[in-house]
């Protein structure tokens, strides 16, 4: 099959493509080749291409490549994702491949390369089960460092950039595993999800992103940000692909004391279901997820897909999630309190960088210190130093309950918003993004401004509930900007991601689609 | 609630109980930044929290199994060491800290 022909299988729902490679219409090799080809011509720096990958891992692709033709050849039974190309968030390890999470911090002596990066010992569990279901890893993605970020710009390597416009950000914190799956350079990929970094670059790039329950998919492998509000989710150009991968990923892991018993399947039979996937369902809409600060060209874009869903029979119902407001704090003030925790292993003796530090405070210790010193301040960028020391700050002695545990009481209230509101609808239907994808440069000063991108998806993880974004049409054209992408976000009940993936399905069915970037 | 006031001198010791050091030039800007994000953190305050235990995780099940009491093969030491700053006698190197004298 020639490239070019390789490079559109690469947009086909992920079930089609695994069966032609089944039967041998195109071959693992070809969909690798094309995958990893158009990941090469971006190009792996600054200021070239669209910065979605940090590093490739040609020669392993192209061996699992080609053990599953040599599979099919023999006529062997092929596993569900068999020849699929994905990409995986750098922030998930992958055994002898460079693992930065976005950050000098776990490159050897903190330099700008990041196939210079720590190479764990073991895979992600999320990574090892795409692997066993014979998806194909073409390289890690670029990410905000740390998964901390909704832009992208942190990433301590370089940008990533919104193929829709390249002069506007991808969103984040998993921006280059959407502009991957947006640019068709892959079928699918992996990303995490800590306050939206799945949902909200998902929006922001018209792919389709899900962040699953907590508990649902295992973290073992994944380096901790925000470890009561992080799950690992997919990224795919279409719901029933997304919903294939959950499947591949989700389920009981040992090696995960969070990771849940349930059973994980149904997913794709959900999105099967059709048109008649919302038929009868109640949806709740959410009264204080519009109005200020939600762009029109987003409300109204919202407004006609609950249009949509309610001509395939589904009710409407107007909620009220009252602590939605408070939500963006509790957030900061919660995921700032793990990280500057989780983060506290990054001190220079096991992985990364190390720096022998000058001017310890004296004492036994103090060269020690010193060199935890040294090591963190270098390593570390900007937005991460700013939320360990809000996290520090929260966590100290006279600020600990004004702040932590109030913000932990809090999240007990926007999880009951969300119980009551599960009383009387099957899901909630609302915005994602409060806006479309902005300027490269626009919110990078100013934190607050930056964290509001998260305003609409913070609550869902507050409450550890399953919740994906979907395209959901274009904001027109203007003077300023080209057409962008807008995201309608789905929340589930806690472990009913079926019921989300069926209506996302159902509208998918019928919403024009939006087609690939210019 | 009154919002604590951030000033260069709280910046500097909470980056000493974060073993970071904090550049001259960048302290201004992160007692701004930091003001700015506490002082909107401060809003929770508003909210009647009387009686509301705190939620520490999602209620998710993840805690209703526990793993098998039963031996079984970790990360080999080598792996963990090949990719360690500095190793020394299969065990990761650090400073000094103990005053053996």
């Amino acid at each position: 099959m020639l490239a070019n022909t390789a490079c559109e299988v690469l947009r086909r729902p992920i079930a089609e493509m695994a069966a032609m490679v089944a039967k041998g219409e195109v071959s693992a090799r070809e969909l690798t080749d094309a995958s990893l080809a158009s990941a090469e011509a971006d190009g792996l720096r600054e200021g070239r291409g669209l910065g979605a990958f940090l590093t490739l891992q040609a020669d392993a692709a192209r061996a699992a490549a080609d053990a599953i033709d040599a599979a099919r050849t023999r006529g062997a039974a092929l596993p569900p994702l068999a020849g699929v190309p994905v990409g995986v968030k750098d922030l998930l390890a992958t055994q002898g491949a460079p693992t930065t999470a976005g950050s000098r911090m776990l490159t050897r002596g903190g330099g700008a390369d990041p196939s210079d990066g720590w190479r764990p010992p073991y895979d992600a569990t999320a990574v090892s089960r795409l692997r066993a279901a014979g998806a194909v890893l073409v390289g890690k993605c670029n990410l905000d460092e740390f998964a901390m970020g909704s832009s992208n710009e942190n990433s301590g390597f370089y940008l990533a950039k919104n193929p829709w416009d390249p002069t506007r950000v991808p969103g984040g914190s998993s921006g280059g595993s959407a502009v991957a799956v947006a640019a068709g350079m892959v079928a699918g990929s992996l990303g995490t999800d800590t306050g939206g970094s799945i949902r909200q670059p998902a929006s922001l790039t018209g792919t389709v992103g899900v962040k699953p329950t907590y508990g649902r998919v295992s973290r073992r492998g994944v380096v901790a940000f925000a470890s009561s509000l992080d799950q690992v989710g997919p990224f795919a150009g279409d719901v029933t692909s997304a919903a294939a991968l959950l499947e591949a990923i989700a389920g009981h892991d040992p090696g995960d004391a969070t990771c849940s018993q349930r059973p994980a399947r149904g997913f794709v039979e959900a999105c099967a279901r059709g048109v008649d996937g919302v038929r009868g369902l109640r949806l709740g809409v959410p009264r204080q997820y519009f109005g200020e600060g939600v762009e029109p060209a987003v409300e109204s874009a919202v407004h006609a897909s609950i249009g949509r869903l309610v001509e395939l029979g589904a009710t409407v119902v107007e909620i009220d999630l009252p602590h939605t407001r408070y939500a963006l704090a509790t957030y900061y003030v919660i995921a700032g309190a793990e990280a500057s925790s989780n983060l506290a292993r990054f001190d220079g003796v096991r992985f990364g960088l190390r720096r022998e530090g000058t001017g310890g405070a004296g004492g036994p210790g103090g060269a020690l210190t010193a060199m935890y010193r040294a090591s963190r301040s270098e390593g570390f960028g900007v937005e991460v130093r700013r939320r360990i020391l809000l996290g520090t700050f929260v966590l100290s002695a006279g600020y600990h309950d004004a702040y932590y545990l109030r913000a932990q009481q809090v999240r007990t209230l926007v999880a009951r918003d969300f119980d009551a509101a599960f009383e009387k609808v099957d899901a909630v239907v609302a915005p994602t993004s409060p806006t479309v994808a902005f300027r490269i440069g626009e919110r990078k000063d100013a934190p607050l401004a930056m964290y509001r991108a998260d305003v609409l998806t913070l609550p869902a993880s507050l409450a550890g509930l399953p919740a994906m974004s979907v395209p959901c049409g274009l904001a027109p054209k203007t003077d300023e900007r080209p057409a962008l992408p807008i995201g309608l976000q789905l929340i589930g009940r806690a472990f009913d991601e079926a019921t989300i993936f069926a209506i996302a399905r159902a509208h998918e069915l019928v919403m024009p689609a939006i087609g690939a970037p210019p | 609630m009154k919002v604590p006031s951030i000033d260069r001198a709280t910046v500097l010791r909470l980056a000493e109980l974060a073993q970071l050091r904090i550049d001259e030039t960048d302290v201004d800007g992160l007692v701004r930044d930091l003001e700015s994000i506490v002082a909107y953190a401060s809003e929770l305050s508003d909210v009647d929290v009387d009686g509301v235990p705190p939620m520490q995780r999602p209620a998710a099940d993840g805690a209703a199994w526990v793993r098998g009491d039963v031996p079984h093969p970790e990360l080999p030491r080598e792996g963990l060491l090949a990719e360690a700053p500095r190793t020394e006698e299969s065990g990761f190197a650090v400073p000094a800290f103990v005053d053996e004298g």
